[in-house]
């Protein structure tokens, strides 16, 4: 017994003081550019980062005339001078110099790690058209800095120029880049020329993760307006956005949000339901991965997606924190912590509560697990029944012979109301049937 | 739809209504225009008014009315008794009520009923016993709760004072509920939570007056107490006590929490009775995933403990042992169980489970609390459509020592050997609300060491067919037939009946 506590003990604490998934945020910085090591951390921004790039909406990245101002004799003359080392692998996919065109550059800004020096940019504020107009005497909608292909006011080169660098033209709702803050931050504070106004966070951010990759497509294009005709917001599948204040929060949409609508006839075609994994996905799906969805991929009211069999089995966790999340779908239940166990428990019965479960079943399991029973039924719940004499009593040679028959078949079940010394040792000595 | 509404009419418009400037095709700045003058500030800042909560978010209703019909068939050359009755029809239902700041902001008001009348008006042998039966002509009107409760209507520095009254329901001791007529006063703060509660206890079924079983109803009274220790000592950890008395019983219980949250809660629990020790257990949860959980529960008792039998606590001397159900004191034994699930492949949902118990009473004496070992196992998917298919799987294991004459005062070996359980679950659903059909058919094996001769091993089937359709959000109609196969020769006998089947018809509104 003390083993099994002490292995408990073990498992608890492995369980509890294990690293968590750790936050892309306080990931190494190795292989990207120290920008927290010195002496980086004592240059001002514009040592590197060309201010009049900047300033004209460009990103700015150094290096770009010929390895300037990297290669700076105080600098990093050395390793430019030098054959190529992991050093090159900051900037570069591939060196190769002595081929032209075989060294490239990566792709900036990185997809994955951390962000240095996260923009402070708040979805909120700019989405506030209220501030907006009195600010800058105009507001603005998701597509005047996520310009795409659906703002035909714009030239393609336009709309590359917008984006940030690394995400222009890829991606039909770009990322905005410093030319779309140029096109108000000229003056408007923070100014283009103060790189702290908007980068003045020397934590690390977490990098936003990208749905739409691997063997999936995505078209804002095609999510102007529905099968009926009726509009699509952004604020449809972005919901949240207008309240985020931060640039780390992006609203980016689950999975069930794609459901509410391609799992609807009256919104999304036949060939775009939820089923059609090829509509989405470029990769093949076999019969059998069509028909067992992920059940992300189902519709919402196919309940909960934590309703799992473990659940139905440990909910009490759940079910203290949040009683008014039980109460929203299992009708009649007060909402409340202190007393929504037995709420709910006195109304479902559990599932092999079916029709043989009081005649033939449920003694052998109230046997084995008596803090089961307990959780619904008090003890008078027994009694009720089990103080009456049973059906096989009422034969008619019960207390003669038939009795016998009976006990033989299962002994036990006599004791559940007599006891041997009181009842039967008064015609049965030692064990003589 | 309602959600798609919600967004649609809720969400912010983030539409644009009014351009900006047209973007030029340089990158050049725009001129700077004039900034309209400021609103003048206003006379008096008007406090924000509470968004109005909705009638539907005050008031708990919940109606439902149902129609039931059981029969049994009585075994070929065992007829049973001329006054047994081998068909029972009943309505039954419940019938809810509550309120949620409707009068009063702090004040929330619960009624929940259950009726159940046999149409024919009696309580005579019936071929299926009811716990209706124990009220006179099979039908009852129980109350399972009907409290009022203020919260926060002191204010201020009490503001987490909470009062109810009424009848209700406490969980907690020796994993004994107790429901009663009476007082609870409490403190709902964030560090401390603390609660005294006591009354009449309530026995919904009446049983004293109808067999003379002794006091069910006496007084009873408890505490809780709950500190959190996270905004003390920045430690995810807990410490919570409770008592409970009952006629001359007192049970305490100190413990020990913890919880990270989203990832791991786990607790401790000691508990005297009468000032003895009687009973250490742990529970841990832990939570990898939304849907990856490992539950781990142990629990020691080491000595004889309290009889969970509110009926006789009060009187165990009526000699009445016929009378009632007699399971003997709770023995010493130790319980571990594992439970771990999770969702396979997005879809494939698993369950395991592991159970033992370890029956450490000396000498060994009761039959029913045996040492046994227990595994199961559970999958199931869904799949578009709305169709969902799972089966679920257990077998128990007992260890007894039997002997090949058992004398009659022996009665801790006997018993049953083995069980296995096999359900299997078809579920065609168009969405919560709307409508499901579900078929479960499951098989249950018992084996079981006879007194005399060969252990023998006997079958249950049954099959369950359940329709529930949504008339609209707050009507629904579901109707279940349910029967069970023969279960052969030896048990019905046993029993005495064969044949079982049910149907309920059941209409709700709620509310």
């Amino acid at each position: 017994v003390r083993g099994f506590f002490l292995a408990f003990l073990g498992l608890t604490l492995a369980l509890g003081c294990a690293p968590r998934r750790r936050d892309a945020g306080a990931e190494s910085s190795a292989g990207r550019f120290p920008h927290e090591a010195p002496p980086h951390a004592q240059l001002g921004c514009t040592t590197c980062h060309d201010e009049a790039v900047v300033v004209a909406g460009g990103s700015a990245r150094p290096g770009a005339d010929d390895h300037a101002p990297c290669d700076r004799a105080k600098c990093h003359a050395a390793e430019f001078l030098g054959p190529p080392t992991t050093f090159c692998a900051l900037c570069h996919d591939a060196v190769t110099p002595w081929r032209e065109g075989e060294t490239t550059l990566a792709a900036y800004p990185p997809r994955r790690g951390p962000r240095a020096y996260p923009s402070t940019f708040s979805h909120q504020l700019h989405l506030d058209t209220r501030r907006m107009d009195r600010r800058a005497g105009f507001h603005v909608g998701c597509g005047d800095c996520h310009a795409g292909p659906q703002r035909a006011d714009l030239s393609p080169e336009a709309i590359a120029r917008l984006a940030i660098s690394g995400d222009g033209g890829g991606g039909d709702a770009p990322l905005p880049g410093h030319a779309a803050c140029g096109r108000c931050h000229d003056r408007q504070p923070p100014t283009m020329a103060t790189c702290a106004g908007c980068h003045a966070s020397k934590r690390p951010a977490t990098r936003q993760r990208r749905l739409i990759t691997g063997d999936l497509s995505f078209s804002h294009e095609e999510h102007v307006s529905d099968v009926a005709g009726r509009a699509i917001t952004c604020a449809t599948c972005h919901a949240r956005v207008a309240g985020q204040t931060k640039a780390s929060q992006t609203d980016l949409p689950a999975i069930a949000a794609c459901v509410t609508c391609h799992d609807d006839s009256k919104r999304a075609p036949e060939s775009a339901a939820m089923s059609v994994c090829g509509r989405c996905h470029a990769g093949s799906r076999d019969t059998f991965q069509r028909l067992v969805a992920p059940r992300s991929h189902l519709a919402e009211r196919f309940r909960p997606d934590d309703h799992t069999l473990a659940f139905r089995r440990d909910h009490t966790r759940e079910a203290q924190a949040d009683a008014d999340r039980c109460a929203r779908c299992h009708g009649g239940m007060s909402g409340q912590t202190r007393a929504n166990c037995d709420e709910c428990h006195q109304t479902m019965r559990p599932a092999d509560h079916l029709v043989s479960w009081r005649e033939y079943d449920h003694g052998p399991e109230a046997a084995a697990s008596p803090d089961r029973c307990a959780v619904c039924h008090e003890a008078e719940v027994c009694t009720a029944c089990h103080s009456r004499p049973p059906r096989s009593h009422s034969v008619p040679d019960f207390a003669a012979a038939g009795h016998g028959r009976v006990a033989q078949f299962r002994l036990r079940s006599c004791f559940h109301c007599h006891t041997p010394e009181r009842e039967c040792s008064g015609c049965h000595t030692g064990f003589s049937p | 739809m309602m959600a798609l509404l919600v967004l649609l009419f809720a969400a912010p418009n983030l539409d644009v209504e009014r351009l900006p400037r047209a973007v030029p095709e340089t990158l050049a700045m725009r001129a700077e225009t004039p900034a309209p003058p400021p609103a003048p500030p206003a006379e008096v800042a008007k406090p924000a008014e509470p968004p109005a909560v909705p009638l539907e978010q005050k008031v708990i209703f919940k109606f439902q009315l149902g129609y039931a019909v059981d029969q049994g068939r009585e075994l070929e050359g065992v007829p049973l008794p001329t006054d047994v009755r081998k068909t029972r029809v009943a309505y039954l239902g419940d019938l809810v009520l509550g309120t949620r700041g409707l009068l009063r902001a702090s004040l929330a008001t619960y009624l929940a009923t259950h009726f159940y009348f046999d149409q024919s008006g009696s309580a005579r042998f019936q071929a299926l016993p009811e716990i209706y039966d124990a009220f006179p002509d099979g039908q009852a009107v129980l109350v399972r709760s009907g409290w009022a409760q203020l919260d926060g209507f002191l204010g201020g520095v009490f503001a987490p004072v909470w009062l109810r009254a009424g009848r209700q329901w406490r969980w907690g001791q020796a994993g004994v509920s107790a429901r009663f007529d009476g007082l609870a006063i409490g403190w709902e703060g964030e560090t401390v939570q603390a609660s005294l509660w006591g009354g009449r206890r309530v026995g919904l079924f009446n049983l004293a007056d109808r067999f003379g079983l002794g006091g069910d109803t006496g007084a009873i009274a408890g505490s809780s107490f709950r500190l959190r220790l996270r905004k003390l000592v920045k430690l995810p950890l807990a410490l919570t006590a409770d008592t409970l008395g009952w006629e001359g019983t007192n049970v305490a219980t100190l413990g020990l929490e913890a919880d990270v949250p989203g990832t791991v809660d786990a607790a401790a629990r000691l508990r005297w009775l009468d000032g003895k020790p009687v009973q250490l257990a742990g529970t841990m949860r832990a939570r990898l995933s939304k849907v990856t959980t490992l539950q781990v529960e142990l629990d020691e008792r080491f000595t004889g403990d309290w009889t969970y039998d509110y009926v006789v606590a009060a009187d165990d001397t009526t000699g009445n042992n016929a009378m009632r159900l007699h399971f003997g004191e709770p023995i010493p034994r130790f319980r571990a169980s594992v439970r771990g699930g999770t969702v396979l492949f997005e879809n494939w949902d698993l369950l395991v489970t592991g159970a033992t118990v370890w029956e450490h009473a000396d000498p060994d004496e009761s039959s029913f609390q045996p040492t046994y070992l227990e595994g199961g196992a559970g999958v199931s998917a869904r799949f578009f459509g709305g169709l969902t298919i799972g089966v679920e799987l257990r077998a128990r294991h007992f260890y007894r020592d039997l002997a090949a004459n058992v004398p009659l005062a022996d009665v801790g070996s006997l018993g049953e050997t083995a069980s296995r359980e096999g359900v299997g679950r078809l579920r065609y659903s168009l969405g919560v609300k709307r409508f499901t059909g579900e078929i479960t058919v499951y098989a249950r094996q018992l084996l079981v060491d006879r007194v005399l001769g060969e252990g023998r091993d006997f079958l249950v089937t049954g099959a369950q067919f359940r329709v529930e359709g949504w008339v609209n959000q707050r009507m629904r109609l579901v109707t279940e037939y349910e029967l069970a196969g023969e279960p052969g020769e030896e048990l019905a006998r046993f029993v005495n009946l064969r044949g079982l089947q049910s149907l309920r018809v059941l209409a709700e509104a709620t509310f």
